[in-house]
């Protein structure tokens, strides 16, 4: 039971052997077990645009003092702090990682339960962050030397880009509105001042794509595969399928709706299939046997 | 169940359709307000890739495509 609260990283192959243990981050943060409050941990994971060279793996992590980025190699020796100091909690973590297109690091934070953070440009929380792969404010970004390159989230946990290199980002909404926004450089997403639409009215905000109930959804992970955005769905225990037009959402589809519970990641392989990784043992969900799992699917 | 979109809000009053195509949505099945094909069919049987874990997270894959990474978190996670 200890091992789950370890901060494990894990080889998974495939048709191959059990998940192996590769690595284990230290200083992750949490209770000894699952427990409904509690958000934050281990969470984003992102191999390095230049692993082949570099050899290096990215985490987002949350440690008694703080959420942050740290890197390492496999097998290797203590991770190196990439990035630190966003304010953490029990909740509203954020917690996915991402490379760009552009070979930047994408980091998606959360309020931290102090709402006002995510309107403050000095903070790290509530924003996308767009680093360097050392860690520094990416050349650049909306304002130079800052590593904000959106603001006004509540909670992102979902970063997604289409082969035009839009990006997409899923986020917790609080009582109303769940929402999937085409992130732009500098732009205001509106929390806490506005969940879901009715931002861009007042003329300071940028509304969402498209919107959910929270019980429809609570979005977490985020794909594109072909002309589709896929988004995985806890409390709504379904993935979204959102066709895309140019980057303008058509008329979501619930899939897997029923059959596995909560779902938190989608990734797309490089054999073009979705991986979904579900989440019933974190204290909210029901667990059933042989939770939790990775699935592969095959699309069209 | 009500999906709600910006999509359906804007073409709500001159495309009544777009309500029936919205439930049609979620059911799995038809094309959305903008004629683009939803992910209309379901998935079919998810291979499982592993069994048994504490809470993954984050996933990741390798360059050469032959492996995958995953994290395991302390304590429960969002929603």
């Amino acid at each position: 039971m200890a091992e789950r609260h370890t901060g494990r990283v894990l080889l998974v192959t495939p048709g191959g052997d059990e998940p192996r243990e590769v690595y284990t981050v230290p200083g992750v943060a949490g209770p000894e077990g699952p427990e409904s409050g509690w958000e934050g941990g281990l969470m984003g994971l992102a191999v390095s645009p230049r692993y082949e060279d570099d050899g290096r793996v990215y985490a987002y992590l949350t440690t008694e003092d703080d959420n942050r980025v740290v890197r390492f190699r496999l097998g290797g020796a203590e991770p190196e702090v990439v990035f630190d100091g966003i304010a953490g909690n029990r909740y509203h973590d954020g917690g996915r990682i991402a490379f760009g297109p552009d070979g930047m690091l994408y980091v998606a934070t959360g309020d931290a339960g102090r709402p006002a953070l995510a309107q403050d440009p000095d903070s790290p929380n509530g924003k996308i962050l767009r680093l360097t792969p050392e860690g520094e404010p990416a050349p650049g970004n909306p304002t130079a030397g800052s590593p904000v390159y959106s603001l006004g989230h509540r909670n992102v946990q979902g970063l997604a880009w289409d082969d035009e290199g839009r990006l997409f980002a899923t986020e917790f909404g609080q009582d109303a509105f769940d929402e999937v926004n085409l992130i732009e450089p500098g732009r205001d997403y509106g929390w806490p001042e506005v969940e879901g639409d009715g931002g861009a009215g007042v003329g300071r905000f940028t509304d969402p794509l498209l919107t959910w109930t929270p019980d429809e959804a609570s979005p977490s992970g985020a794909a594109v595969l072909d002309d589709t955005l896929y988004v995985a769905a806890l409390r709504g225990e379904r993935l979204w399928a959102v066709p895309l037009d140019a980057g303008a959402p058509g008329e979501p589809t619930a899939l897997l709706r029923g059959r596995y519970g909560r779902l938190r990641t989608v990734e797309v392989a490089p054999d073009g299939a979705l991986w979904v990784t579900t989440s019933n043992t974190d204290g909210r969900g029901d667990v059933r046997a042989g939770d939790d799992r990775i699935l592969r699917f095959e699309v069209g | 169940m009500a999906v709600r979109t910006s999509a359906v809000r804007r073409r709500a009053a001159a495309l009544l359709v777009a309500g029936a195509a919205t439930l049609s949505g979620c059911a799995g099945t038809g094309d959305g307000p903008r004629g683009l094909a939803a992910a209309a069919r379901d998935l079919g049987a998810g291979e499982e890739v592993a069994v048994g874990l504490d809470i993954p997270w984050g996933l990741a894959f390798l360059p050469t495509g032959d492996a995958w990474w995953r994290s395991g978190t302390p304590g429960a996670s969002s929603w």
